[in-house]
């Protein structure tokens, strides 16, 4: 049978040293690279996650609302990337812009957008959803399909969410809706009011739609 | 009495040149070109290309920018080719959209460029799409839509109070 002192004299003092630092480097180091792959490397779980939270806000009537809202807001801002939507949404006039146009039009856009969906709480009326499947384009691109299925046997809605990972989280930036995409929506519309009134029309237009939401908000 | 040798000569040229006429009507007809338009092949994907075809436009701010060259289903999403014409750069973040002229007219992709100074070479695939608008299916979907809510009407009635959660959700 082998001893301690047996041991020591097969393997050099130096090497077990060596063997006992990458021992202990690895210990440390693989819980957080493991939780690192594992939030990275599941889109679906990143689309079920804030879905399921949301629903949990939308379902909660006792909670006041605005405190309900402040709960989407914190949910949703975490998962979807809204700054780059703001982007893409404005498509090849984004180029055109000075830097200082590009924030102001990307916190009126964020704004507006929070208070879209922010102002339809109130609309929700026991939908459930289906989470379908989960496609990759590359390593860096998914798409999760889901279903919005109505009550009363309407039909379903289809729901599909576009991710990209950002270092080692997936952020959504864009939802398409019955196959009609918002970005695109968004972009074609933005492009017609570019094209023909320009940056300070399209900036007035935007506030003012949320100033009229944000208005409707403060009043529920 | 036989035609001299310069009758002959402008008979002749002028069969050649019958010919040629024909052969260019006939090109012009069938829209077809000897010499492609010199250009670049882009890809994208759709889960609905309804009735898009080999020869359908691309087109840029209402202007035909190229042809759709190939179709094939790919994992079982429909896969385009087109053909772009050079000097027009497309960007990484550009859309792709399926359109309609008017209600029935014919089909087309819709190019929407984005704010990426990346620009799509040879070979490079539009990653963002947008499917085909079917009318059909959101005409069914109307109709379904108002007849079951006319019908349930009593039943909703409660349905809000009574939801229950986790039916679908994972």
């Amino acid at each position: 049978m082998m001893t301690p002192t047996s041991i020591q004299r097969i393997v050099p003092r130096r090497a077990i040293a060596m063997l006992t630092v990458t021992a202990a480097l690895v210990v440390c180091l693989a819980p957080s690279r493991f939780l690192a792959a594992a939030w990275a490397d599941d889109p679906m779980s990143v689309v079920q996650t804030t879905v399921n939270q949301a629903l949990e806000v939308l379902r909660d009537a006792q909670t006041p609302l605005a405190q309900r809202q402040d709960k989407l807001r914190q949910i949703v801002s975490a998962t979807f990337d809204f700054t780059e939507m703001a982007k893409s949404a404005l498509g090849y006039h984004w180029k055109q812009i000075t830097a200082d146009q590009q924030q102001e039009f990307t916190k009126a856009f964020v704004a507006f957008i929070e208070d879209s969906y922010l102002s339809k709480v109130n609309d929700y009326r026991g939908q459930q959803v289906s989470f379908l499947r989960m496609t990759t384009d590359g390593p860096q691109y998914a798409e999760v399909n889901t279903d919005i299925v109505e009550p009363e046997g309407k039909d379903p809605i289809h729901l599909n969410y576009r991710l990209v990972q950002e270092g080692a989280t997936w952020k959504i930036y864009d939802v398409t809706v019955d196959a009609i995409s918002i970005i695109a929506n968004y972009r074609n519309q933005f492009n017609r009011v570019m094209n023909n009134q320009g940056y300070p029309t399209l900036i007035s237009d935007l506030k003012s739609k949320q100033a009229a939401l944000a208005a409707s908000l403060a009043n529920h | 009495m036989y035609a001299t040798r310069t009758t002959q000569l402008i008979v002749g040229i002028f069969a050649i040149l019958g010919i040629i006429a024909l052969a260019i009507l006939s090109l012009s007809l069938g829209k077809l070109t000897l010499l492609p338009k010199p250009g670049y092949t882009l890809y994208a994907s759709f889960d609905n290309i309804s009735g898009l075809k080999t020869g359908d436009q691309v087109q840029l701010s209402g202007v035909q920018i190229g042809k759709i060259t190939q179709i094939e289903l790919k994992d079982m999403r429909a896969r385009i080719a087109m053909r772009v014409d050079d000097g027009v750069p497309i960007d990484k973040d550009a859309i792709a959209s399926i359109k309609t002229s008017g209600i029935i007219g014919d089909k087309f992709v819709s190019i929407a460029l984005g704010p990426s100074d990346l620009i799509l070479k040879d070979g490079d695939t539009i990653r963002q799409t947008e499917s085909a608008f079917v009318l059909e299916d959101a005409i069914g979907q109307l109709i379904n839509n108002s007849g079951s809510s006319g019908d349930s009407k009593e039943k909703s009635s409660n349905s809000d109070k009574e939801q229950k959660p986790g039916k679908s959700e994972k």
